[in-house]
């Protein structure tokens, strides 16, 4: 009985971590459409998206009062609420970022796309990582240091590129206009800041990894 | 009737014991809240009673066999001193006294007072069973710990359904040191009564010997302790020493189960006999101290042994030294007092000597001396109450002295809290100040330098007044007109000349640099070819002047500024619809 319950609350967040990565291939995508002008596929994007995110709140406040309703793992529920809080950010910045390409339409140059798209794939790989790591503090918190060593990495990288971007726009291209630089600058902090909010989580589930194993 | 009142003592102990084996067993468990505080007393008291009356017997033989008491006075007031003397060294050293040391301290200034012989084999064998028991404790909890980490971390179970087994184990375990409570520690108040409570019971066709009675009312006492125990008290042994995860308090309380039913029963001496040691008896031993021992095992695996655990070590070592020898004086005294005073029999005229046995012309003589039952029940009943009005202002006492720290620590936190406060102000007061200094001085040094340019402008127009003078004086004194004249326009040139400002557009020049540092930087990386006098121009163009302003400021004449201006607009390559203003402007 008690563990028919437990295997429900293994379910909801396994459920909970393929949203995430649901999310995060939606927003790889929609990025890729936008910047190739593939308009009805990043509208599609868009509103999967959208529902991905509601599906993971949704999922969260389950997790959330199943956790508390069954006094499952009093110590660690703490913990958990907080990871999941985290990853929940990772499709709210997602989702966030896809809006503002709606909404503000940027103009970015021929010559940025590929790093635009290169620097999306290096962030959301950040992103993506956690998700082993996360499933890796669930059944083996032996092995986190070693899965979130690729968070980090990816963290980094992304940084590097964000800063290529923006180096490329303020000295290399001197035919924009200065609010075009800066829209274009936003657009790269935004989603560069999908990586950080990843290295956040890596850095949680690192100190939960301890915690666990002390 | 009176051995009812006289069992009050013992179970009064009970209680005491209960409370403690409650806190040691299940406290971790319910403050991590793994399990409520309602399953957690009912499965211990359940528990405590069954393992009371199934197995309690073993351990009561043996404090039986190290003396055999047959009067309910003695019973009554070694049980009593045992409770004091656990209430008082709790309170002194903060750790939870142990009840069988109290006891067998008890028992052994009974004896004393008695001269009724002790068992030393059976002494000895007890000591030894309170020296083994903790180290033995260590040793299950460090094999156990290590078992049980290896296994959870080689399963790769999800940490929630690790956690939900976990937790139906922590209740499996807690249920076998609840019995094994009972069985090795019902002894404490048994032990001494079983010779002299001989109340037995007929429940319709049953018949409940004195025993079985005595047995289950002593686990009463013990299980109403779990229901009644101070589950907020924060000097529970253990507490803060080890990051308390479920593994652990698994680990500690099976450690502690297995202990205690091993010294329960007659496995342990079977095992010491078969190696060829002398046989270990079933002891009642320390739960507390068992557990330190459970929580040294731990410790050593997880590489921990802070200060905390040495410090519970110290505490432990020092209440099992001092707990029976306090027992054993308070009651040897009060004994005297029970015996001489009270003249209440606490041990039978064949083990008592002559000189303690109640002489009946001197008893005649004392008007002291208590003789009749019902004023002997008066007296117990004042003794007991007299107990638990000591027990309630002992425990008032240390809930004073605990919410006055709580105050005090609160009161000392505020107080570091606003010595912080004022630090950060008086720190951000420095630093404004410090900066104030630092523009008053660069302002000073600002009018120093004018005051000087100044001092400096005077003396060199007073020089050139002086000059001027000197040449207007010789003009007058000449005679010669050529000379006059010459005289004259050489003044009025040096005075033309004078009027180009040279110095003044300098100065200018200067402070625009100043300004537009950036600007000047940047000109001068893009265009190195220019020359100084076209900065110049680049310079007063960026403040905003017209041709016609900047033409006196430059000593030519408007249409040269327009030429210049023409050549630069070259050697900058600009288009001829772009204007020079704006684009410098842009720049």
């Amino acid at each position: 009985m008690l563990l028919k319950k437990t295997n429900k609350s293994i379910e909801l967040i396994d459920n909970f971590l393929n949203c995430v990565d649901q999310s995060l291939l939606l927003f790889k995508e929609g990025v890729k459409n936008y910047l190739y002008n593939n308009t009805e596929n990043f509208n599609n994007d868009i509103l999967q998206l959208a529902n991905s995110e509601k599906e993971s709140d949704n999922l969260r406040r389950e997790i959330e009062t199943t956790l508390f309703l069954q006094s499952l793992m009093p110590q660690l529920r703490g913990d958990i609420m907080r990871l999941l809080e985290e990853m929940d950010n990772l499709i709210d910045q997602a989702k966030k970022n896809l809006f503002q390409f709606e909404v503000e339409t940027p103009h970015i140059p021929a010559e940025l796309i590929s790093d635009f798209i290169r620097l999306t794939q290096t962030s959301v790989s950040a992103a993506e990582s956690t998700i082993p790591a996360a499933k890796s503090y669930f059944n083996d918190p032996v092995n986190v240091s070693e899965k979130i060593h690729r968070v980090y990495f990816y963290e980094k990288e992304a940084d590097l590129m964000a800063d290529i971007i923006r180096r490329k726009i303020f000295k290399e291209m001197p035919n924009l206009k200065l609010s075009e630089k800066f829209h274009l600058r936003y657009f790269t902090l935004h989603i560069e800041n999908i990586s950080d909010t990843a290295e956040k989580v890596a850095d949680l589930l690192s100190i939960m990894a301890i915690k666990r194993m002390i | 009737m009176l051995t009812c009142l006289f069992l009050t003592s013992g179970l009064f102990l009970g209680w005491l014991l209960g409370a403690q084996g409650a806190s040691n067993i299940f406290d971790r468990a319910i403050k991590t809240r793994m399990v409520k505080f309602k399953t957690a007393a009912v499965i211990g008291s359940l528990f405590v009673v069954l393992g009371g009356i199934l197995q309690g017997h073993n351990t009561t033989g043996t404090l039986n066999e190290l003396v055999p008491l047959e009067t309910v006075g003695g019973a009554f007031t070694i049980a009593l001193c045992a409770a004091l003397v656990v209430i008082t060294t709790t309170a002194i050293y903060r750790f939870p006294a142990s009840t069988s040391q109290a006891i067998v301290g008890a028992i052994i200034g009974w004896s004393f007072y008695t001269s009724a012989g002790l068992k030393s084999e059976i002494l000895f064998k007890i000591i030894a069973s309170w020296l083994l028991a903790p180290i033995l404790s260590a040793a299950c909890s460090f094999v156990l710990y290590f078992l049980v980490r290896k296994s959870i971390r080689s399963s790769r179970m999800h940490v929630l359904k690790k956690e939900s087994i976990l937790r139906f184990f922590l209740i499996l375990a807690g249920a076998l040191a609840a019995y094994s409570l009972g069985a090795n520690n019902i002894a404490n108040v048994t032990g001494v009564f079983k010779n002299s409570f001989s109340t037995s019971l007929l429940l319709g066709g049953l018949h409940i010997p004195s025993a079985q009675l005595l047995s289950f009312i002593a686990s009463l006492a013990i299980a109403l302790g779990f229901f009644t125990y101070n589950k907020k008290t924060k000097h529970a042994i253990g507490n803060g020493i080890l990051s308390m995860t479920s593994e652990t308090i698994i680990v500690i309380v099976m450690a502690q189960a297995l202990v205690m039913f091993v010294f329960s029963g007659k496995f342990l001496s079977g095992i010491f006999s078969n190696m060829g040691f002398t046989a270990l008896a079933a002891t009642p031993v320390s739960s507390s101290q068992i557990l330190v021992g459970a929580l040294v095992g731990v410790g050593l695996i997880k590489g921990i042994l802070d200060l905390e655990i040495k410090k519970a070590l110290g505490e432990a070592a020092l209440s099992a030294i001092t707990t029976p020898l306090l027992s054993l004086i308070i009651t040897f005294i009060s004994l005297f007092f029970m015996n001489n005073v009270f003249g209440i029999q606490v041990a039978n005229r064949t083990t008592l000597p002559e000189t303690l046995l109640p002489n009946e012309a001197a008893s005649a003589t004392r008007t002291y001396q208590i003789a009749s039952d019902t004023s002997q029940q008066i007296l117990i009943g004042t003794l007991v109450l007299l107990v638990l009005a000591f027990s309630i202002y002992m425990l008032i006492r240390n809930r004073r002295s605990y919410t006055k720290g709580k105050s005090e620590g609160y009161r000392q936190a505020k107080e570091y809290q606003l010595f912080d406060y004022k630090n950060a102000l008086g720190a951000i007061e420095e630093t404004t100040v410090q900066l104030e200094n630092v523009s008053l001085a660069t302002q000073l040094e600002k009018k120093k330098q004018q005051l000087i340019t100044y001092s400096l402008n005077i003396g060199e127009q007073r020089r050139y007044l002086e000059h001027i003078a000197k040449s207007i004086k010789q003009a007058i004194n000449s005679d010669n007109i050529e000379v006059k004249d010459k005289l004259l326009k050489e003044q009025l040139m040096e005075i033309e000349q004078r009027m180009s400002f040279t110095g003044e557009v300098d100065e200018i020049y200067r402070q625009a640099e100043q300004v537009h540092m950036t600007f000047i930087e940047k000109i001068n990386e893009s265009y190195p070819n220019l020359t100084n006098k076209e900065r110049k121009i680049l310079v007063l163009l960026r403040i905003g002047l017209s041709s016609k302003e900047m033409s006196p400021l430059l000593n030519i004449s408007t249409k040269s500024v327009e030429i210049a201006r023409y050549r630069l607009r070259n050697k900058m390559g600009l288009d001829r619809n772009k204007n020079l203003t704006e684009f410098i402007q842009s720049i």
